[in-house]
């Protein structure tokens, strides 16, 4: 399914230095990344946000990262230094956060911030940079004319993800890690923009990691799903075959959704003292 | 003012038991219109809810649903009387209500909301205990510790969490104290504001069981305001769709899918 291989993960682990001890978030978890849609499933504290981060090499003490191995095209992401990982983002991973009005400058234009992001990594002519911002707001649905002005608290939730996702894909980046990036939009814009973002992964041939609590909307949207639990990776599948799934954490992350169908029924619950992580609660 | 008793009515709802409430109609409201400030200084008022109709008969569980900005939230703020600047009519459990002025009498006990962010909703520096206790006290209950420990084992919470402070409490246990807060004061009608959208799916599905069962349990009659079908689907009686301040159409159970 990935005839290029992006990203190799192999034993990923993040803990938190706290007092004389370690405690783990993320337990030894690995995986590949090719030019395909993969959604990293869990809920809070799963530690599907951290390992996001740890990839993108943002974490700091006191979060640990050690891994057998990490790494992105071939190169090794554990020895990068800090001028290293400013040319990679961006050009070679790029993130999209949760929230456009917290990740993008408050104070800044969009306009501003489009050029930025292509100033750090190119050297274009003023003409050509301008040129790449239209196409590129194009591209996400949005007319520049309307946009370009705008300060962020300017923009509606819908608008503002558009122009995120249109920042970190301006510099043509390999892999595209979106962290819950549709939360805080309601149900319609949602669809809207992880439509877009399969659709541009697609038609970029990039790869795409999908980080998201809610099973049922991202398998629409992905090619495989991986379902992470307690630090752990506890089940992945090709995304037509979750409803089939049979472990147990999958199965009730996929069934505990309300919906018409299952009005005046009670919904299935986790066992909040189970471990599922067995595959066997 | 004029309360239709028993209009349109037959739609195949639940119905109440509500002790107090003497009516079929709990939420009536005629010809509503809501204006907001706009963003910035001298902007135009804003029209967010535009001459609107909404009854809602006991015992019911009525969706409000719509995109972000369709008056969904305003609605419910209006009913709350947290938002009280609004022309038209409102009566609730059959008692009028007048805008510009607090709710009096026994709509200070009888409507309750939870709010979609239940960090925000409880006081940071308040441990649970002592925000579960200050309702009761304004009101006058008489035992109000033995009513709190009570109410904490209706939402299935451990007795230790009243020694807690919100920042302590995971999302679903803050939106369990929310809702143990507002059974307190035995309410009739129960206004829920995206109650569970800032949950994991799982804890969702606990939060919304838990909301069914102390519906039937105190014959509440609930207006859940969701962008989530569903949500709306699962819990709702009847719902309507909001759009641009109007509700664009009604839809009972065969609608929702």
């Amino acid at each position: 399914m990935s005839e290029a291989r992006l990203l190799t993960v192999r034993g990923l682990s993040v803990a938190v230095r706290s007092g004389d001890g370690l405690r783990s978030v993320v337990d030894s978890i690995s995986f590949d990344v090719g030019a395909e849609r993969v959604a990293l499933v869990g809920e809070s504290g799963s530690g599907k946000s951290v390992t996001a981060r740890a990839l993108m090499g943002l974490l700091r003490p006191p979060l640990e990262v050690r891994a057998e191995r990490l790494e992105f095209l071939g190169r090794n992401l554990l020895e990068f230094g800090p001028r290293e990982w400013v040319r990679q983002r961006g050009t070679g991973l790029a993130l999209v956060l949760q929230d456009p009005r917290h990740a993008l400058n408050p104070v800044l234009r969009v306009e501003h911030q489009l050029d930025e992001a292509l100033r750090i990594h190119q050297r274009l002519i003023r003409g050509e940079r301008r040129r790449r911002i239209h196409a590129m707001l194009a591209a996400v649905g949005l007319v520049a004319a309307e946009v370009l002005d705008l300060y962020p608290h300017q923009l509606s939730g819908g608008m503002g993800q558009r122009v995120m996702l249109a920042m970190m894909l301006i510099n043509g980046p390999r892999l595209l890690i979106a962290d819950e990036p549709t939360s805080a939009l309601d149900a319609e814009r949602r669809e809207q923009i992880l439509a877009l973002m399969s659709e541009l992964v697609d038609s970029r041939r990039m790869g795409l990691l999908l980080i998201s609590h809610d099973l049922t909307q991202v398998a629409r949207h992905c090619d495989r799903v991986l379902v992470m639990y307690r630090g752990r990776i506890v089940d992945g599948c090709p995304a037509a075959d979750l409803a089939a799934s049979t472990h147990p954490y999958t199965r009730l992350l996929w069934s505990c959704k309300p919906s018409a169908a299952t009005y005046g029924t009670e919904l299935p619950v986790l066992d909040r003292t189970a471990d599922y992580a067995a595959g066997t609660p | 003012m004029s309360a239709v008793v028993g209009e349109d009515g037959g739609g195949g709802a639940r119905k109440g038991q509500g002790g107090d409430v003497a009516t079929d109609i709990v939420v009536d409201v005629e010809s509503l219109s809501v204006s907001l400030p706009a963003a910035g200084v001298g902007g135009a008022a804003r029209a967010v809810i535009r001459a609107l109709d909404l009854k809602v008969r006991a015992g019911e569980v009525f969706g409000l649903i719509g995109a972000s900005g369709c008056g969904k939230s305003t609605l419910l703020r209006v009913l709350a009387g947290v938002h009280r600047q609004w022309t038209g009519s409102i009566r609730l459990l059959n008692q009028g209500v007048a805008p510009g002025r607090v709710f009096v009498g026994v709509l200070r006990r009888a409507v309750q909301m939870i709010f979609q962010d239940p960090y925000a909703s409880l006081h940071p520096l308040h441990t649970i205990e002592r925000t579960l206790i200050e309702p009761l006290k304004i009101l006058g209950e008489s035992d109000p510790r033995s009513r709190v420990s009570r109410a904490l084992d209706e939402v299935r919470l451990a007795p230790a969490i009243a020694q807690r402070y919100p920042h302590e409490l995971s999302g679903g246990q803050r939106q369990r104290v929310a809702i143990a807060r507002a059974l307190l004061t035995r309410p009739a009608l129960l206004l829920l504001d995206e109650p569970t959208s800032a949950l994991d799916t799982s804890v969702q599905a606990e939060i919304l069981n838990l909301l069914n069962e102390v519906r039937m349990e105190h014959s509440m009659t609930f207006v859940l305001v969701s962008h989530d079908m569903d949500v709306i689907g699962h819990m709702c009686d009847r719902a309507a769709v909001m759009r641009e301040g109007r509700i664009e159409r009604l839809m009972g159970r065969g609608e929702m899918r």
